[in-house]
């Protein structure tokens, strides 16, 4: 085969792989959550079925072996011979994550680690009934052509072959007597006897010798012998493969004829038949090319005939038609009941992520485009036109239309993603000798896929950490009073326009005395700090903060929360954290649903145009004149509804002008974070608020701090897009800065 | 005329294989995604020959097998299984249901040439 189409199936290969892997383990599920049916069994088989069945063809030895056992075991619960336990769901959940792993090294064009394998393989082997030798693994290289090795049954008739020719010494003699299901499962003798010719058979003739009178002949049973003679050096395994699918089928002898004298007569003395007065019909290969041409008649086929020919056969093909008739009855209620199943599974298709994206870019132009057909109306200042206005309208409200259906193509249920963390937490579980059971909820939660994808990583270690150190031990847990497993529970659910993800554990909550100390021995605060819980909670997210005392093999892996922080906040996200000591802890991650268009307030700071998210504005101030109190030259405060807000002086801070002294001149908006700090940003206007596309600044000018992005207005001017966190950062540095 | 095969399979890896490595050796090939789709397509594809694999949703192989036999017209064209098990239960199944023969999974092109050869000629 060529490598070329054959990689491209590899491709889909690996594509139908996750969507496998994903059916497994969704059903492992359900089969621990106790609802194993017949259907999820069976899914599940077929699941890791198909996986081997791909992975021979590609010659993916150890996830072949690997699932071959796992299907092994599969099978004996499916055929009720093997209950499920706890333990051998466990086995199984294992399995699934090996296979994930090997899936996963193929595709990278990894060498698999097959160290875990052979452990796997031998536990699941054990679940097989004693004494029952597991078939080798079907490796590609098994395709030896004893592969289907079979016994044939010793030939007991005897076709009087007494009077055949003597063949060649060593020359293999074939006698080949067909029955009847022969024909009814749709092989045909000449196109074997075909195959024999191709490999050189000599001497090929058909015996009807033990055919009653034509009077007694049932005509449905072929009373032929075939005989043929083929060279010495055709090996007897390749003979007999001929016959491989027919062996059960017919009366087969293959032998090699012994040494004698008169080899060389390769006459054959014709024995009497009885009715048809032809003594034998020898078939000569060009004969049988053209009976292979026609279509695969049998003797069953002629039913007028064999009326006439005898009643006896009549009757047996009366019976025949009776017993198929029930069955003939059983397709359609077969097939009926699935029929919604299959309008269900063509209503999906695949398509290129690339081309979706292609479609998202095109809707952001669209959108740009339409708020430039809005603006350049505005400004034309022309009479009020109802119709245009209308049409206007509606042009904006189908963008948003068309711009929702397009990034819901892009959603997808955040199922996967909670799927993968529950093997996180098996793992972490195992690694700290900590039992853990993982709830998740709101697994339907759709969300874009970019978003999903960079979601793992800080969720791992999210879920790590939930189970290394806010969980206890189980002594520790029955010792306060809990049960010894702990609980990670993981929520997904949509929030005013974002998707909130919560990870929660019912472990001992945050020790906040340490944490404390911690970050003054670590020098993050000072020792007379006064610092809410809240806060106090919140300086794990601090940089070079890890309570852990030593690195410990699960979450101390060089990464802090503070990565984590980052990582959630590059994809537009907040985190925080609510803990209260003794129950557990919450993490919560809220999220934008989608990372292309946002809506945003257009704002102005000198002549620039900049956008704030809405999502991240609670208030709009218009500040008096002395409503900004300035403590020091670089800091300054506002006071709203009697509390003190810290003011964030944006134009200042990106170097756009110098400090606004005149807070009258200015807006402000106020901002608050997840954690509840607020701050203020002081700007010198606001316009308007409308959607804007998000436009990344990475690829060209890497990170900004203070920016998250930039958006094209409908003039087709750029605005900045304000990263209000980087902001809080940029003036705490400056004020820093300037304070030393 | 080159002779028509249908090739049921549910995972479109092999049904690509399939698909692939008989085309290359000039048969026509129609594929369908499980036996439901491939007793449906029966009377569109009119093959000479059905290839199925066993596990598949909704209609498995052996449905296959018997829907094509209890089929008015194509009730004797050969059928092949395509099969992950060389186990002899699996065939003894497929051949009470009236299939043709088997092909057991990896295949390479030889062994699924023969295999056709023997039922198709």
């Amino acid at each position: 085969m060529s490598s070329d189409p054959l990689d491209e199936i590899k491709i889909v290969f690996f594509q139908e792989c996750s969507e496998l892997l994903e059916e497994l383990e969704d059903g492992l599920y359900a089969m621990r959550d106790g609802e194993e049916t017949d259907d999820t069994v069976n899914a599940v088989f077929r699941a890791v079925h198909s996986i081997k069945g791909g992975a021979g063809a590609f010659g993916l030895d150890v996830l072949v072996s690997v699932s071959h056992q796992f299907e092994t075991v599969l099978d004996k619960v499916r055929s009720n011979q093997l209950e499920t336990d706890p333990d051998l769901l466990d086995l199984f959940m294992r399995s699934a994550d090996k296979l994930q792993d090997l899936v996963q090294a193929a595709k990278d064009g990894r060498d698999p680690d097959a160290s875990e394998c052979d452990e796997l393989v031998v536990a699941l082997k054990a679940y097989e009934s004693p004494g029952e030798a597991a078939p080798p693994p079907a490796a590609p290289a098994a395709a030896a052509p004893d592969e289907n090795g079979f016994q044939v049954a010793p030939l007991d008739l005897d076709f009087g072959l007494d009077d055949d020719p003597t063949p060649a010494a060593g020359n293999w003699q074939v006698t080949f007597t067909p029955h009847v299901d022969l024909y009814q499962r749709g092989n045909d003798c000449c196109r074997l006897i075909g195959i024999l010719i191709e490999m050189g058979a000599t001497n090929v003739r058909l015996t009807t010798d033990t055919a009653p009178i034509w009077s007694e002949l049932p005509a449905e049973t072929p009373f032929m012998a075939w005989h043929a003679e083929l060279p010495s050096d055709v090996p007897e395994a390749d003979i007999r493969e001929v016959f491989e699918f027919v062996e059960d089928d017919c009366d087969l002898k293959v032998e090699a004829a012994a040494a004698q004298a008169g080899a060389d007569d390769m006459g054959f003395t014709p024995t009497k038949l009885d009715i048809l007065g032809d003594d034998e019909v020898e078939f000569t290969p060009m004969k049988l090319d053209i009976d292979l041409d026609t279509p695969a008649d049998t003797p069953a086929a002629e039913p007028e005939i064999e009326a006439k020919a005898e009643p006896e056969a009549e009757s047996k093909k009366n019976e025949k038609v009776e017993t198929a008739k029930p069955v003939a009855a059983a397709p359609p209620k077969r097939v009926e009941p699935k029929a919604e199943a299959k309008s269900e599974a063509s209503s999906t298709i695949r398509v290129d992520l690339n081309r979706v994206d292609r479609l998202i870019n095109l809707i952001g132009e669209l959108v740009i485009n339409q708020s430039m057909l809005a603006q350049g109306f505005q400004s034309l200042s022309m009479p009020v036109n109802q119709q245009l206005t209308d049409g206007l309208n509606d042009l904006r409200q189908l963008t948003r239309d068309i711009q929702d259906s397009v990034m819901a193509i892009r959603a997808q249920p955040i199922k996967p993603l909670f799927r993968r963390m529950s093997r996180i937490v098996r793992e972490s579980g195992e690694a700290t000798g900590k039992k853990v059971q993982l709830v998740t909820e709101g697994e339907g939660t759709e969300i874009d896929k970019t978003i999903i994808e960079r979601l793992s990583d800080p969720l791992t270690h999210m879920i790590r950490n939930a189970v290394d150190h806010g969980l206890e031990g189980p002594e520790k847990r029955i010792e306060s009073g809990k049960e010894d497993t702990g609980t990670v529970r993981l929520t997904a659910v949509h929030r005013s326009g974002r998707v909130v993800i919560e990870v929660a554990d019912d472990g001992a909550g945050i020790n906040r005395k340490k944490v404390r100390e911690i970050a003054v021995e670590k020098g993050l605060i000072s020792d007379d700090a006064e610092l809410t819980d809240s806060e106090i909670d919140h300086l794990l997210f601090m940089p070079g903060f890890s309570t852990a005392k030593e690195v410990s093999n699960l979450s101390g892996r060089g990464v802090g929360m503070d990565v984590v922080k980052r990582s959630i906040q590059n994809l537009g996200g907040r985190v925080s954290i609510e803990s209260e000591p003794g129950k557990g802890s919450v993490f919560t991650i809220s999220l934008p649903l989608t990372l292309a268009v946002m809506d945003g307030m257009i704002v102005r700071v000198e002549d620039q145009l900049m956008v704030v998210s809405l999502s991240e504005i609670i208030e709009t101030i218009r500040p008096s004149a002395t409503a900004i109190q300035h403590l020091t030259p670089t800091q300054s405060v506002i006071l709203v509804r009697g509390e003190y807000v810290p003011v964030i002086d944006v134009g200042y801070e990106l170097g756009v002008r110098p400090r606004l002294t005149d807070a009258g001149d200015g807006v402000v908006l106020l901002s608050e974070t997840e954690a509840g700090e607020r701050s203020a940003l002081l700007l010198d206007g606001i316009l308007d608020q409308r959607q804007v596309v998000i436009k990344g600044l990475e690829d060209n000018y890497g990170d900004v701090p203070g920016v998250a992005a930039v958006t094209i207005l409908g003039d087709g001017n750029i605005a900045l897009i304000l990263d209000v966190d980087g902001l809080l950062r940029l003036s705490e540095q400056s004020r820093l800065s300037s304070a030393a | 005329m080159s002779l028509t095969i249908l090739a049921i399979d549910d995972s479109s890896t092999m049904r690509r294989l399939v698909k692939m490595t008989l085309a290359s050796c000039g048969y026509d090939v129609e594929v369908a995604e499980d036996g439901v789709d491939g007793l449906e397509k029966l009377d569109d594809v009119r093959p000479d020959l059905v290839i199925t694999d066993i596990n598949m949703p909704r209609l498995d192989g052996f449905g296959v097998i018997e829907g094509v036999r209890r089929h008015p017209t194509y009730n004797k064209i050969p059928i092949l299984t395509l099969t992950t098990e060389s186990a002899a239960e699996l065939k003894q199944r497929a051949r009470d249901a009236g299939a043709s023969g088997w092909i057991v999974k990896p295949f390479d092109k030889d062994k699924l040439l023969r295999a056709i050869k023997r039922v198709l000629g």
